[in-house]
């Protein structure tokens, strides 16, 4: 992790890709707690019903208590059961907060989907760390009795039935560290260019494993700064970037600027957040460099909040 | 961690009760200490090493082999805790009662109440796993109560009575009165003729098809093997024991398939 005061100073060359001006600043991140899920189903169909119920209303920490998206698609020689699915990754403040949160989304949009099953996807972990997240441990209870525990090759897993037959779900899944909150921001001359440049970022992004964009389509109109003039509010609008504010606030747009969307990341670590941070804003330039988009910044609290500090320049030079 | 290779004498004993041979009992000794340890033979005590010839070596993992003709001797196995307990060859009755941990390997057949209680004992093997490549007797995982028993033959006569839970496969036919008093657990019996064990009694659900999606968890090349009938079939599921309030369940393919 680096200074970012140290970062500013010593940002001296300026650096552009493809027309596009590359801010001297830095994405500042979180420590989080982490986990992964498998899901799968019969089919990719099912499998991503469950993925999509499962990560919804998953987008920020700050009301949904969790940050949770898929991951990746997985072929059916991926899963444990060797039938199609999805891997999930879920990033929270607490360990106890994402033991909750995973239990009530897997109860009410895993179980509750016919034909799936739900495995652990951090099991090269699992003798690192006696750090767990409930999975059949919680939902079993559902099986009024009926549920079956089967000891298969070391694991635990439960057999609880349901109307389709039986849910199969794993009992636990270690959980391990993470970093949510990496980020940057896309400042173009119109909102139709800045929405297909945030667009050509996430789709090159999604393939990348251990990172997550979990907002919605990856991106968020509505950055944030810490406080507001409302006493109950712990953040508000990103007033520097609101191009409506220009001439009334201390605005970090010029004329021309006239929308900006930022790309949320959350991580299993700083590499995959920077390579994630790396791989999008490459494509957004070389895409839309000299077609509208301008500026690449990043949102930061001046340091003092999060001790992961991303700075641009270091990663896209 | 230690290899204790124990290759049986020829002897004139008709049984030999090795419940006593043990990981944990081999550990705490030298090797002297073991040859001058006994066991009992016939009733009468006799040493070890008038029984066996010991190799001690250093191994990545806790391993006891028993080679030699091993069929008269009970209880091998017996309340093993963990690694492996390899026998090269067939075994006398009670292998593995109340075992607790690791796993016992049995190149052979072996004799009747396999991972069943040890002498007074209220339950039978409650972790780890057996696997026989031979044939199995009487009294297979008798109140069992965790673990996994797989035998790529075929297994005697009540064949997890009492079983309190735990799995049992068995590769090949079984004797009369399966899963009598059987409370929970799982008994794979893809061989096709045992389905007809479970007709007509009441004690014993209707088989009904079943979706046994849990299969494909299994990875061990054994278990794999003798499930592979019911993976390439239509599942029937039996529920056992009603009798006694049971939720286990006999999972077996259906004589037409």
């Amino acid at each position: 992790m680096s200074d970012p005061q140290e970062s500013d100073s010593d940002e001296t060359a300026p650096l552009q890709i493809n027309g596009v001006t590359i801010e001297p600043t830095f994405a500042e991140a979180f420590d989080m707690k982490a986990t992964r899920v498998i899901v799968t189903a019969i089919d990719a169909y099912w499998a991503r019903q469950a993925a999509v119920a499962m990560s919804g209303f998953g987008t920020s920490v700050i009301d949904c208590k969790i940050e949770i998206d898929i991951e990746r698609e997985l072929t059916a020689d991926e899963t444990p059961d060797g039938r199609p699915g999805f891997a999930l990754l879920g990033f929270a403040m607490s360990g106890d907060g994402l033991d909750k949160q995973i239990v009530r989304r897997c109860g009410q949009c895993v179980l509750t989907c016919p034909t799936t099953s739900l495995f652990s996807g951090m099991e090269h972990l699992r003798d690192q760390t006696d750090k767990r997240v409930a999975l059949g441990k919680a939902l079993r209870f559902f099986g009024d009795g009926h549920q079956i525990s089967k000891w298969i090759e070391g694991q635990r897993y439960w057999r609880v039935p349901v109307m389709d037959g039986e849910f199969l779900c794993q009992h636990d899944a270690p959980r391990t560290d993470g970093i949510g909150g990496g980020n940057f921001l896309l400042v173009a001359d119109s909102i139709g260019v800045a929405l297909q440049a945030a667009k050509t970022a996430v789709d090159a992004i999604a393939p990348l494993p251990r990172v997550i964009a979990p907002f919605p389509g990856g991106v968020v109109r509505s950055g944030s700064k810490v406080g507001s003039k409302y006493k109950t509010l712990v953040a508000s609008t990103n007033d520097a970037y609101c191009p409506t504010l220009r001439g009334i606030v201390d605005s970090k747009l010029t004329s021309d600027q006239n929308a900006v969307l930022e790309i949320v990341l959350d991580g299993l670590d700083f590499d995959s957040i920077a390579t994630a941070i790396g791989t999008g804003v490459h494509a957004a330039c070389e895409a839309f460099g000299q077609k509208g988009l301008l500026a690449i910044t990043a949102g930061n609290y001046g340091g003092k909040l999060g001790r992961h500090h991303f700075k641009l320049h270091e990663i896209l030079r | 961690m230690t290899r204790w290779t124990l290759t049986l004498q020829p002897h004139p004993f008709q049984r030999i009760d090795a419940s006593t041979l043990r990981r944990s009992w081999l550990a705490d000794k030298t090797q002297a200490q073991i040859e001058k340890s006994t066991l009992v033979a016939d009733g009468m005590p006799v040493p070890f090493g008038d029984l066996f010839r010991i190799l001690v070596n250093e191994s990545e993992t806790d391993e006891i082999i028993i080679e030699g003709d091993a069929e008269r001797c009970d209880g091998l196995g017996a309340l093993h805790d963990r690694g492996v307990f390899r026998v090269l060859g067939h075994v006398g009755d009670y292998a593995g009662a109340s075992l607790r941990g690791g796993t016992l390997l049995i190149g052979g057949s072996a004799g009747h109440f396999v991972g069943a209680p040890l002498a007074s004992r209220k339950s039978g093997m409650s972790r780890a796993t057996i696997e026989i490549t031979g044939d199995a007797g009487d009294y297979v995982g008798h109140r069992m109560r965790r673990g996994t028993i797989v035998i790529a033959g075929s297994a005697g006569t009540h064949l997890a009575s009492s079983m309190v839970a735990g799995t049992i496969a068995v590769g090949s036919d079984i004797g009369h009165q399966p899963c009598i008093g059987m409370r929970r657990g799982t008994v794979f019996l893809p061989g096709a003729s045992t389905a007809s064990l479970f007709d007509s009694k009441l004690t014993f659900s209707a088989p009904f098809d079943y979706d046994a999606s849990f299969l494909s968890l299994y990875q061990s090349p054994m278990m794999r093997r003798v499930l592979h009938p019911l993976i390439d079939n239509v599942v029937k599921r039996i529920r056992a024991d009603r009798s006694v309030g049971g939720q286990g369940e006999i999972l077996t393919i259906s004589q037409q398939s």
